[in-house]
């Protein structure tokens, strides 16, 4: 298995073109990613793969996926880029992944106190998740 | 001694005695009722039969090998084995709890260094000071750390914050906590950042192993362990908008020392345990299934449904068994509401039992073709019967999900199944009481 950090740079591009994909699913041209596509009770489309939480910068997000396949998803869909991958728990990005990668995820810190005066910190981790 | 054993559309009788011996006698006191209309013979038949104790497979399609039930998880995973020990089960491999076999959704473990309270991930305010890898864990290994507090008038905690914050969005913590020279410990949640503080505290007891006081705000729940371990948690639902951050506090109030370990801050109920280090931690979900051929009766077949849940996640929508005949997920078993447990087999709306209490409890669904009527049964108990409507061609490459609704990959449940067995006849209502062990 494989655990690949995908970048979407334009939410709305890969909706349509993951919509386009769903279409292909049990015929003769079925997309390499239409396996992770399904609709839910509503008629949603989702992505159901194992995944961390999604990084939402606005209309751009980041994710790990977990696949026994990463060349389902790596190259096969325009507007989905696999900028790098998790190996023994440390990200190791591929050529230009680390700018797009801190572009989307912000690390910024937070300070608050809180009503009984006491100051927290949060500072998110460089890695926003890992597997188990 | 007389034995006559019907099969089904027939009175069901099974005479055990008529020469007046001790046990002889029905429930009611009267041959041909009760224990006596149960077909031993036919409940020892089943289609199905898994996830018994000790045992993941006994009766299945095709083979009846622990391979024809299929068990994926994509992370290693941890749950509690019978003698109250912390465990880790590898990729893929089944975890059983002594509730019963463990399924559950995704979850992600937002806290850092969740065994590692003395790292700078940590704020600590007061005097309370901690002291690292003092006594061995609920996990075995010398992990847990030492909390100790010097000063009682003031706010002695741990605190780490984490970033997700939406109003309705139900967040939960927990930890694992020994009694020391204290024995009382305080969980606090805070949301704040931009909105409405949310401020709630509650303080559990390690030598009563109950929570001493709850906020009504906090729906707090407790596992003991072995070693004098629990663990506790308090979940939240956010109530407003415009928070941005989530503090999750533990602290004591007396002069004195206390044991911490396994920091755990997750979306919506608790969930078992997810070690972290520098980053948040996913674990996958646990996805059970079968398939259709020889597992499940014909559309024209009388069927029934028996096995025992335990629901640790009482908001959501979580199937324990489901099934996609011809027409979408028309036969399953799913926890719509914190109370609520709805059976459908065919068109017709589902019919529910309305008092689950998050409880390990037996459900029972049968279906007469001849009658078209779904009997649904909780603990041995009838709760009620419908009309189940059109009934659907049964697709036997299909397949049989439990504990989701795989299909789609979604209604994951957080929680335990066991015993599980589908019948091709419908069972009678003594045979359900006598299946749910009454």
């Amino acid at each position: 298995m494989k655990d690949i950090i995908t970048h979407i740079p334009d939410l709305e591009k890969f909706r349509i073109e993951a919509a386009e994909i769903y279409e292909s699913k049990g015929g003769s041209k079925e997309h390499h990613a239409a396996k992770f596509l399904f609709k839910d009770d509503s008629g949603n489309l989702i992505f159901n793969a194992s995944k961390t939480p999604v990084v939402y910068q606005g209309n751009s997000s980041l994710c790990l996926v977990r696949t026994d396949r990463a060349s389902d998803l790596d190259g096969t869909i325009d507007s989905l880029e696999v900028i790098g991958e998790c190996v023994n728990g440390e990200y190791v990005f591929r050529p230009y992944g680390k700018d797009k990668y801190e572009s989307t995820y912000q690390t910024d810190e937070v300070v608050t106190v809180s009503p009984d005066g006491i100051k927290a910190t949060y500072k998110p981790p460089y890695m926003f998740g890992i597997f188990s | 001694m007389a034995t006559t054993v019907s099969a089904k559309d027939s009175p069901a009788v099974v005479t055990i005695s008529e020469t007046g011996a001790p046990g002889d006698k029905g429930e009611t006191g009267e041959n041909g009722t009760g224990l006596n209309n149960v077909r031993k013979s036919l409940l020892d038949n089943p289609l199905l039969h898994i996830l018994k104790t000790n045992q993941l497979t006994d009766v299945i399609a095709p083979t009846s090998m622990d391979s024809d039930l299929t068990w994926t998880r994509a992370t290693t995973a941890t749950y509690i084995d019978r003698y109250g020990a912390v465990q880790t089960a590898a990729i893929n491999e089944p975890r059983q709890e002594a509730e019963g076999w463990l399924i559950e959704g995704a979850s992600t473990n937002a806290t850092l260094r969740s065994e590692e309270f003395d790292l700078a991930a940590w704020t600590k305010a007061g005097t309370l000071t901690v002291t690292p890898n003092t006594i061995a864990a609920p996990d075995g290994q010398v992990t847990a750390d030492t909390i100790t507090c010097t000063d009682v008038n003031i706010e002695n905690l741990l605190m780490q914050a984490t970033s997700f914050v939406d109003s309705g969005q139900t967040i939960t913590m927990s930890y694992f906590v020994k009694g020391g020279t204290v024995n009382e410990i305080n969980l606090r949640t805070l949301t704040l950042s931009g909105g409405v503080v949310q401020d709630y505290a509650s303080r559990f007891n390690t030598s009563t192993g109950v929570f001493s006081s709850v906020s009504p705000n906090h729906k707090v729940s407790v596992i003991a362990l072995s070693g004098g371990w629990f663990r506790i948690a308090a979940t939240i639902t956010a109530n407003n908008t415009g928070n941005t951050q989530y503090q999750t506090r533990c602290g004591l109030n007396q002069q004195g020392f206390a044991y911490i370990w396994g920091a755990q801050t997750e979306e919506s109920g608790l969930s078992s345990y997810i070690p972290t280090s520098t980053s948040s931690v996913t674990r996958s979900s646990d996805n059970l299934s079968c398939i259709v051929l020889n597992n499940l009766p014909s559309k024209t077949d009388d069927t029934s449904i028996v096995f025992s849940v335990k629901s640790k996640h009482l908001s959501g929508f979580h199937n324990f068994i489901s099934v996609d005949l011809s027409a979408i997920d028309t036969l399953r078993v799913t926890h719509t509401s914190e109370s609520t447990i709805a059976f459908k087999h065919g068109s017709a709306s589902s019919t529910a039992i309305t008092d689950y209490n998050g409880g390990k409890t037996s459900l029972a669904m049968v279906f007469g073709y001849s009658d078209n009527l779904l009997t649904v049964y909780q603990d041995g108990v009838e709760k009620s019967q419908v009309d189940a409507g059109i009934q659907y061609d049964v697709i036997p490459s299909n397949i049989i999900s439990f504990g989701s609704r795989q299909e789609n990959g979604s209604r994951f449940m957080y929680g335990h199944l066991s015993d599980i067995r589908i019948y091709d006849f419908a069972l009678n209502a003594s045979e359900v009481n006598f299946l749910n062990g009454d």
